[in-house]
């Protein structure tokens, strides 16, 4: 764990609102800081907007209204984001995400075209960094050092959730962002999947944020756990999120 | 240090590339349904090149379609010959005589013995449309131009010596001369289908003479003396400067009481029907160019569409949404390219069966299906040019929506 007080995501009075037919949803966050280090779980049932916060997280979704929204990766980084969003500034957007957050999706996100080691490299290829040494250090502790030169249709489930670990984690990220990372595995080998993703978390000391319905099952310690509420008001669904 | 544009243009050409060789068969269909549609434009361009203006130009210069005939006997002197020489829209205007004294009565080749009954004799001179590609021309009287026809009959060439016989009835009897010729040339076999012989206008005169029972003094022939009155002609050779003097030429000439025999109804028919073909021809092409430049669209649109997850794969991933709007834009030169390429081979195959198959009913070096070099340069630019800013668009569309938005429709 690093020992720093600094705040790697700071939120304060953030609304999303998607509308759908007849009905509409809000994410709302009263506030949310985030430690650098921590590992903070997500939890709430599917389409309480767990996918929308994380996508926020990942500077991959404009928030509609935002009081204050920090990204501080390094000691040496603290970064604006609604500025960012406002001035429209997408490709700074992407630099950040490129160079600074690793994101697993719930399916993967694999590129079908590549291989499970050319989708490892992709985010260090893209930040010009070598990346085989890296690369193997990975793939061994996640078993899948001999899965590397196959195709993503050519994986299982668990093996391609296990590449986009990788993925996520090559780059050395400052912070790593996990949506059910495990929802589409049997129960077995989401444990196996789990507590690799975990133990590679802690060794990098790199800040995670997993959102899962079924929290249970991350028998970790030291893990913390967001506060969330379900509201409804006519039509509209209001899911809260802070800490 | 970060994600350089340099860098991430480099990554997306080659994810790019990579995703156009996995889906190869998907590939494969856009390359082959561009070359469907550029191909048959290619080869209509081409017949219309080739065919069209290959006809229009044979049209225009054939000496048949040009030519005035005077219907009859008239009485043409040497002041209406000048007078049609110095009109702008005569190309060729030479006097004939009665077409039944413009004929040898036999010609022999000397070297062989082969023989030829009453042979045409047409007068001719300087710039006869029909000689126009034949040299040497005669310069002297007993020089003379063999037809290919009667070049073949005759087993003669260039350089042959033939013996001209005429024939005539004086006083009730039959008499006949004779004179030595040189073939000088062999006319095309274009030129003229019928066994004739082109000689200076000074022979056939003397021929005709000889058969009017004159004396004929530069060949010893012997008969009446001739009489002082000015010469007076039957006949004449006329061709007007293009055929779209002819209509014009005859006007003239009929209001001179000259009653004349021209192609001009036919040319006009041609003219018609050329300009209702070219229309035609525009609007085949204007259809084919739409629905070409339509379906390129539609297919690089929908290919973009299709392309959606991987483009905010790669944009979650951190690269600059400039480098994305360049995977669509590589897939579509790509397929341009190739689609291209696939196309100009088919023209080639196609045209090539098309000028063989017509081979018989051309002249040499004509083609019925013909594209110059700039044509496939123009056609491939076309084409890249309107891929890429269909595929430009496309991407930049793809760009447009949050990096999110893409990732979660799957």
């Amino acid at each position: 764990m690093i020992a720093s007080s600094r705040l790697i995501f700071h939120i304060r009075d953030l609304t999303k609102k998607r509308t759908g037919a007849g009905a509409s949803f809000e994410l709302r966050v009263p506030e949310l800081a985030i430690q650098a280090g921590d590992i903070v779980v997500l939890q709430g049932i599917s389409g309480s907007g767990k996918s929308t916060l994380l996508d926020l997280l990942a500077l991959a979704l404009r928030p509609d209204r935002v009081a204050q929204f920090r990204f501080a990766p390094s000691n040496t980084i603290s970064v604006d984001i609604d500025r960012l969003w406002r001035e429209n500034n997408v490709d700074a957007l992407a630099y950040l995400r490129g160079e600074h957050i690793g994101y697993i999706l719930q399916t993967g996100g694999l590129l079908s075209f590549l291989t499970a080691r050319e989708n490892i490299a992709l985010s260090c290829r893209l930040l010009g960094r070598r990346v085989e040494q890296s690369l193997e250090e990975l793939a061994e502790p996640l078993g899948i050092s001999s899965q590397l030169d196959k195709l993503p249709h050519q994986l299982s489930v668990g093996e391609r959730q296990r590449v986009a670990i990788a993925r996520a984690l090559v780059h050395r990220p400052s912070v790593v962002l996990a949506d059910e990372p495990t929802a589409s595995v049997d129960p077995l080998t989401a444990d196996t999947i789990l507590h690799l993703f975990l133990g590679l978390v802690e060794r990098f000391g790199v800040t995670a944020i997993i959102a899962s319905h079924d929290w249970q099952r991350i028998a970790a310690a030291g893990l913390k756990l967001l506060q969330h509420r379900l509201e409804r008001e006519g039509t509209v669904t209001r899911s809260l999120f802070w800490n | 240090m970060g994600v350089s544009a340099k860098q991430a243009c480099r990554q997306i050409l080659w994810l790019a590339y990579r995703d156009f060789l996995y889906e190869r068969r998907i590939s494969l269909c856009f390359v082959l349904a561009l070359m469907a549609v550029l191909a048959p434009l290619l080869v209509l361009f081409g017949l219309k090149y080739g065919l069209i203006d290959t006809l229009a130009q044979r049209l225009v210069e054939s000496p048949y379609t040009r030519e005035i005939i005077g219907v009859g006997s008239g009485h043409f002197d040497t002041a209406w010959f000048q007078a049609m020489t110095a009109r702008p829209d005569v190309a060729f205007v030479i006097p004939n005589t009665r077409r039944i004294a413009a004929s040898f009565s036999s010609l022999q080749q000397l070297a062989t013995g082969e023989q030829l009954q009453a042979v045409q004799m047409i007068p001719t001179g300087p710039g006869d449309p029909l000689l126009a590609t034949v040299q040497p021309q005669p310069t002297q009287l007993e020089q003379v131009i063999l037809s290919y026809p009667a070049a073949h009959k005759l087993n003669a060439k260039a350089g042959d010596r033939l013996e001209a016989r005429i024939t005539r009835r004086r006083n009730n009897q039959p008499e006949s001369t004779a004179l030595q010729l040189e073939v000088v040339a062999i006319a095309p076999e274009a030129a003229l289908p019928d066994e004739a012989v082109f000689v200076l206008l000074d022979l056939l005169l003397a021929t005709e003479d000889y058969r009017d029972g004159l004396a004929v003094a530069r060949f010893n022939w012997p008969g009446t003396p001739m009489p002082e009155s000015e010469r007076v002609f039957a006949r004449f050779r006329l061709y007007s400067k293009s055929i779209y003097d002819v209509a014009s030429l005859r006007d003239a000439l009929l209001q001179a009481s000259i009653e004349v025999r021209t192609q001009a109804e036919q040319i006009e028919l041609m003219q018609s029907l050329d300009r209702n073909l070219s229309r035609v021809f525009w609007l085949i092409a204007g259809i084919g160019i739409t629905g070409f430049l339509a379906s390129l669209a539609a297919n690089l649109l929908a290919n973009v569409d299709r392309k959606r997850r991987e483009l905010s794969i790669a944009r979650l991933l951190g690269f600059p949404t400039r480098s994305i709007i360049l995977f669509p834009v590589i897939q579509a030169t790509l397929i341009g390219t190739w689609g291209g390429i696939a196309a100009i081979l088919v023209y080639f195959l196609v045209a090539t069966l098309l000028n063989i198959g017509f081979a018989s009913s051309l002249q040499k070096g004509e083609l019925i299906c013909y594209l110059v070099p700039v044509h496939f340069l123009i056609a491939f630019l076309a084409t890249l040019l309107c891929a890429l800013a269909a595929s430009a668009w496309a991407g930049y569309r793809a760009s447009c929506i949050e990096p999110a938005e893409g990732i979660r429709d799957v």
